[in-house]
């Protein structure tokens, strides 16, 4: 098992600049989500640490081993691929066994392995068929027996979910977590959807045109985003952002967007005040815009009004899409909300 | 007006069809019959006015006179046919297999001019090479040699299954090379075991295609080899002397010619197809 270490990291692609001086500490046996929309550079991040790029600076440390210059197969790494990557020619259980077989491992002890990580998976009556037999399920569990089995330091997953069906994701997505409590190895694995990194990671590094934004624990990026693009990414459906300016009045802060005005809890205002008489951008999850019916206990209540444009039936929740003066807004509120459209 | 039913319409279709691949059929395959049935016909038989049409017994005298001759050594022609186009298919094969590999994987400056340029090589007609391969190969004294002729058809047969071989290498995900890579080989390791056994079919193709172009090859056989390095084509034409044609000779040492070709087809034709169409369609 070991950590992992990006320090300074920069990859260009000619003018490209996909990953921007990256610095990442992932500790042993931690779960770690590098998440952003596409081009972010995450992936290319991931095939850094892989070993299927070279950096342009920087130095990557698995342990406490510098791996810039160690060959892929030699950096005590498994990775599991979006498009699993299984080898089409080879039986499911051939393909588990491949790594093992080059590393020349006894031939009994592949066995026990491939049928151990198999009975994890549950895919033992898989072994004998050919990956074009398989379901996209099942294909994924197979490239995941295959990195099991090798029993790595360091297991890597790119994307490993976008091909299944989204009740299959949410599946696997529970197994997977359930993997690394069991394994107890580092894990680091890609996506784009911050609904997956939100639900699996013990903490998340949210990256954005090759840049790391801000590297935290799903709760923390959630209460506390750095910027305005952790704070419009992370949640869902993203938070609302609208133009306003801060005023005081007798020792209160208010935040005036125009159409509604909202006063600022007094824990912040020390925080804030510093931006008073200046422009500033008024953000709200739509979790937080309640019917004033429904408000639960203990929120810091303030009134808006707004014209009701489109609703969304969810069963559990309804999205409503919210006109206010200038500024559009979605708010999820409560299922026995009441509407005039 | 007239018209006939949808019924009608799909029968005179077929019919229709059915005619016209008839024709085809016969265009082609007549000749090849002609063939066989004057190496199969008794000297006496070939000339005959009116043409005989359908033997009623076979005659094996042209194909004895043809494989057992004391002046005319066709066997060994045979044999150096076979030396030179297995010879030349090998050489190429693995050639064009690295050089496929290293411009479907390797990242390299100037990559997409030197494929194009590749193509461009194999548009260039073979007769205008000609002078210019004869004096290379005068140069490195391999004129009349079987080296001097294993050469030329690499270079003839190399830019285009370079090219064929690069639009299959390209189906073959890079993925796996990498997770190969990942699980323990090394970048060769992986083209070994992953991506060469996943191409065989391609690789395959290109070599039948690079056999069939050595082993049938008369113009350069013909001119830049001799005696000992003579192929069966151009021995075949021994059998036509001043304008004496032993038309049953002939056409024997053209069934003998056509065999190995025909089988390596027929074996392959599984492969052919795949590995033509492996670069199109993405499977």
């Amino acid at each position: 098992m070991a950590s992992v270490t990006y320090n300074e990291v920069t990859k260009r692609f000619g003018d490209v600049v996909a990953v921007n001086d990256l610095s990442i500490h992932v500790e042993d046996k931690e779960f770690l989500v590098l998440v952003g929309p596409s081009g972010c550079g995450k992936t290319t991040a991931l095939r850094i640490l892989a070993g299927l790029e070279e950096t342009n600076e920087g130095t990557i440390n698995i342990g406490e081993r510098v791996v810039n210059d160690v060959a892929p197969k030699d950096r005590d790494i498994a990775m599991v691929f979006q498009s699993y990557a299984l080898y089409p020619h080879m039986s499911v259980y051939d393909n588990m066994a491949f790594g093992l077989k080059l590393r020349k491992v006894p031939r009994e002890d592949i066995a026990t392995r491939v049928r151990s990580a198999a009975e994890i998976l549950g895919i033992e009556e898989l072994l004998e068929r050919k990956p074009k037999q398989l379901s996209g399920g099942q294909r994924q569990r197979v490239a995941v027996g295959r990195a099991i089995v090798r029993d790595p330091s360091v297991f890597l997953f790119d994307e490993p979910l976008s091909n299944l069906d989204a009740k299959l994701r949410v599946q696997t997505r529970a197994e997977i977590s359930k993997l690394h409590q069991r394994l107890k190895a580092t894990f680091i694995y890609v996506t784009h959807d911050q609904v997956e990194a939100m639900t699996m990671a013990t903490r998340i590094a949210v990256m954005n045109f090759g840049v790391l934004q801000q590297i935290d624990t799903p709760q923390n990026l959630y209460d506390n985003p750095a910027n305005m693009f952790v704070a419009g990414f992370i949640g869902s459906p993203s938070m609302n952002f609208c133009n306003a300016s801060l005023a005081e009045s007798n020792g209160t802060l208010t935040i005036d967007t125009g159409g509604f005005s909202v006063p600022v809890p007094k824990d912040r205002e020390d925080l804030y005040r510093e931006h008073v008489d200046k422009p500033v951008i008024f953000g709200i999850r739509p979790e937080d815009m309640h019917d004033t019916k429904y408000v639960p206990p203990g929120v810091n209540q303030s009134v808006m009004q707004a014209r009701v444009d489109v609703v969304e039936l969810m069963g559990n929740e309804i999205f409503v899409y919210l006109k206010s003066g200038e500024w559009e807004m979605t708010a999820r509120v409560d299922p026995r909300t009441e509407f005039r459209v | 007006m007239f018209s006939i039913s949808v019924k009608w319409e799909r029968r005179v279709k077929i019919i229709l069809g059915g005619a016209w691949m008839l024709m085809i059929s016969l265009a082609i395959l007549f000749p090849t019959y002609w063939i066989v049935l004057t190496s199969l016909k008794h000297p006496k038989e070939i000339l005959e006015r009116p043409p005989i049409y359908f033997i009623d017994y076979l005659s094996f005298h042209s194909y004895r006179n043809v494989w057992n001759n004391p002046v005319i050594d066709f066997p060994g022609w045979l044999l150096n046919s076979f030396v030179i186009s297995i010879s030349a298919t090998l050489i190429a094969t693995i050639v064009a297999s690295l050089s496929a590999l290293a411009f479907t994987r390797l990242r390299f400056p100037g990559q997409s001019r030197l494929g194009v340029l590749v193509f461009v090589a194999y548009l260039v007609p073979a007769s205008l090479l000609f002078i210019p391969m004869y004096l290379m190969l005068a140069q490195f004294n391999l004129l009349e040699s079987k080296m001097g002729l294993i050469i030329v058809y690499i270079s003839f047969t190399l830019p285009f299954i370079v090219w064929m071989l690069r639009g299959y290498f390209q189906t073959i995900p890079k993925d796996l090379e990498e997770c190969a890579m990942i699980d323990g080989c090394s970048r060769v390791g992986a083209w070994m075991r992953v991506v060469l056994p996943l191409a065989a079919p391609g690789i395959a193709a290109a070599s039948i295609f690079a056999f069939t172009n050595a082993w049938n090859e008369y113009l350069f056989a013909w001119t830049l080899g001799g005696a000992a390095s003579r192929t069966a084509p151009v021995g075949l034409t021994r059998w036509v002397f001043l304008d004496m044609f032993f038309w049953g000779e002939l056409s024997a040492g053209a069934v003998f010619l056509a065999i190995p070709a025909v089988l390596m087809y027929f074996l392959g034709q599984r492969f052919i197809v795949s590995g033509l169409t492996g670069g199109a369609v993405k499977g």
